[in-house]
């Protein structure tokens, strides 16, 4: 304002006006368009390849596999592949809001990233820190296309875990599954993570429980039958048609 | 006013426009992703929502089921998806602490869900 007042001269104000107007008029479309790139590639397509621990894979519109793309970014935890159902990966993410749970919540989920037609679920997972046991654990039940059924386990543990222990109890006696569990590299998800792949021919129940980093059982364990009873809710499920 | 000082009405309106091209992008970009949800409670025990999501013709669901009391009594959804049956969820990790379990899927539409508390019993289904 103080220097237009100072720069009035009929010629030669109104060539700096014009000098003046294109640039601001410029930098707005410019930003617009910055904007407008922006969201585009917010829609676009994850990235092929092979993902990685770490990689953060980006948000945006809903897709349906291998992306099944959150609106929100996911970081990759640990991936895998089932002989049964094929590759998998774990991931975390914040929740959004919602009037289920409050909006940047720590969650991780297990994703099958190439899901027959016939399984019911793409992932499951859960939100929020483990509880004083300091072990989250939930399951995922996958179908391939013939209707044979897998199951998964995956969760949190404290950081350092020397392994998690799966002991599995039923008509084919007892037996125990272990993994070493990883660090996540989500920094909004502390401590180590897990996913193991679950017999369940036989089995109907069992617990899981843990080891700390000096090799100690830790005495609490979580119930696993839990895992199971999805198991066959989902080897009940109709062929869809 | 000076000459200098006069606001180019067209560089306005021509910004104008672009801005609302944005806004007008990011709007209908929010409205193709927006969550519809749904919720059913028991007695302040815990609740089974249901988050749904379409862009074209690309959907989501999720059910969540979600632990609100602190009582021992481990909580879960269960839910119908259309077509193939029911599914029972993971009982909530965490009981009642903030966050709940949650089952996602982008090949079947979800016709109705219910939660569950250990020992207590189920609330109604909410159908969709």
């Amino acid at each position: 304002m103080t220097d237009a007042s100072n720069s009035e001269a009929p010629t030669p104000a109104a060539v700096s006006t014009d000098r003046r107007t294109p640039p601001r008029r410029s930098r707005l479309a410019l930003a617009a368009g910055v904007v407008g790139l922006l969201i585009l590639a917010g829609g676009a397509v994850a990235a092929t390849g092979v993902l990685s621990p770490g990689d953060v894979i980006p948000g945006g519109d809903p897709a349906p596999p291998p992306q099944s793309r959150l609106a929100v970014p996911e970081t990759v935890l640990l991936t895998g592949t089932s002989d049964v159902v094929g590759p998998y990966r774990l991931t975390a993410y914040q929740s959004e809001p919602s009037k289920a749970e409050a909006a940047g919540q720590p969650c991780i989920r297990l994703l099958l990233t190439e899901p027959a037609k016939r399984t019911p679920l793409a992932a499951s997972g859960f939100c929020g820190d483990p509880g004083k046991s300091g072990l989250s654990a939930a399951s995922l039940p996958a179908l391939d296309d013939n209707g044979n059924v897998t199951l998964f386990a995956f969760g949190r543990s404290p950081e350092g875990t020397s392994a998690v222990d799966l002991n599995l109890t039923g008509n084919a006696g007892e037996k125990t599954i272990s993994t070493k569990p990883v660090p996540s590299q989500a920094e909004f998800v502390s401590g180590d993570v897990w996913v193991m792949e679950v017999p369940t021919n036989g089995y109907n129940g069992g617990t899981v429980s843990y080891t700390d980093s000096n090799g100690n059982p830790v005495p609490t364990t979580t119930d696993a039958s839990g895992f199971f009873d999805r198991a066959r809710s989902v080897e009940k499920l109709q062929p869809p048609e | 006013m000076s000459t200098a000082c006069r606001p180019s009405w067209a560089g306005l309106k021509r910004s104008m426009a672009v801005v609302v091209a944005v806004g007008l992008m990011l709007v209908v970009g929010a409205q193709d992703a927006a969550a519809h949800e749904d919720c059913v409670g028991l007695d302040g025990r815990g609740v089974a929502c249901n988050r749904s999501t379409g862009a074209a013709n690309h959907f989501a669901h999720w059910v969540d089921g979600c632990d609100r009391l602190s009582d021992g009594f481990r909580v879960r959804a269960h839910y119908t998806l259309s077509g193939i049956g029911d599914i029972v969820g993971n009982w909530d990790p965490n009981g009642a602490s903030s966050g709940c379990a949650n089952d996602f899927t982008n090949q079947f539409q979800l016709s109705r869900q219910r939660i569950c508390v250990e020992v207590v019993g189920c609330s109604g289904w909410l159908n969709h």
